[in-house]
């Protein structure tokens, strides 16, 4: 499930993405991509754990004080700005090792569920978590449980690709 | 005699330590169910510390914004130590030597002691404050200690896997 496997002939970016000032200036030192990995972690911390937040009320478990309407707002900018780190940390994680990317039989479904799971936050689950009603419909629990599976998919192949 | 070098070896010959650490699958799974812990107890926490600090949910009460995550936090907490206790039994020594755990230690008691003097002292009357904008300067100091410490908990946890 590797890029280098389904679609070879994206390898001359790959090779681009390698050669790059960023690249060599990132693989020059020990301490960045530590560093970048463990803000990555916190991006999410902040990032997972607002939206885990958001999907339990919408299904029903923890927060029932408030409406999805109002926490989904409350938290609109706390889960951008998070979304925004983890997206410019993960870039240059990537920058780092490129060629490891293309062969890694993880970052590709990781790559997908993560902008399957962009688009589904900032449209279907946009819409479907501002009900302003303590009772959330089935649909906005359906929708919920999309969401838990799109981001701890991404959770679980960003685990993985250490390991594959 | 009682050494903690020597618990920390009698613990990694323990037969449950050394399953973990020798199956490739049960760590990285242990890895990420940390991680997943982590963010279901801290987001909730960063919930609550931003209320005190007076960045969220500022249109309710402390108390309220309170009962409403401390549920989700428990959860959190119970997952996190859990695998955390594991983690730690696969490989005990290597804890024992590795500065960033020290330094993970320091800051779990110190996010511990923030939590008990908060608790025991100023929050003892929040009844008193907790709808009053801003938050008294002894809560607004608690919740940043909070979001410090925990910050610092979860770089030091992250730095020490890379043995660095």
């Amino acid at each position: 499930m590797s890029f280098s496997a389904l679609f070879p002939s994206t390898i001359p970016f790959f090779r681009w993405c390698d050669q790059t000032w960023l690249c060599n200036a990132i693989k020059g030192t020990t301490w960045v991509f530590p560093l970048t990995e463990t803000i990555h972690i916190l991006a999410l911390v902040v990032l997972l754990g607002s939206i885990m937040l958001l999907d339990f009320r919408l299904l029903g478990i923890g927060i029932r004080n408030w409406t999805p309407w109002r926490i989904a707002n409350e938290l609109r900018r706390y889960i951008l700005w998070a979304l925004v780190v983890i997206l410019v940390t993960g870039w240059l994680l990537f920058m780092a090792e490129p060629m490891k990317a293309y062969d890694n039989m993880a970052f590709l479904p990781k790559m997908t569920l993560l902008f399957s799971a962009i688009l589904f936050h900032y449209t279907v689950f946009r819409k479907a978590s501002s009900i302003d009603k303590l009772y959330t419909p089935v649909t906005a629990k359906f929708a919920a449980l999309v969401s838990l599976f799109l981001w701890f998919g991404i959770g679980v192949m960003g685990r993985a690709i250490g390991f594959v | 005699m009682f050494s903690i070098l020597g618990f920390c070896q009698w613990l990694q010959d323990t037969s449950i330590g050394t399953q973990i650490r020798e199956s490739t699958l049960v760590f990285p799974v242990l890895e990420g169910s940390h991680l997943l812990g982590l963010a279901l107890m801290m987001a909730p926490v960063m919930m609550y510390d931003l209320r005190l600090v007076g960045l969220m949910w500022t249109s309710d009460p402390v108390s309220k914004v309170k009962w409403q995550f401390l549920p989700i936090t428990f959860a959190g907490f119970f997952f996190m130590v859990s695998t955390g206790v594991l983690l730690f039994w696969s490989e005990p020594i290597k804890c024992y030597n590795s500065l960033y755990f020290r330094v993970k230690v320091v800051f779990l008691i110190i996010a511990g002691l923030n939590a008990l003097v908060f608790h025991s002292t100023i929050d003892r009357t929040a009844s008193q404050w907790e709808s009053t904008i801003p938050t008294p300067t002894r809560a607004r100091i608690a919740g940043f200690c909070s979001l410090i410490t925990w910050t610092m908990v979860i770089f030091a946890g992250r730095y020490t896997a890379y043995n660095l």
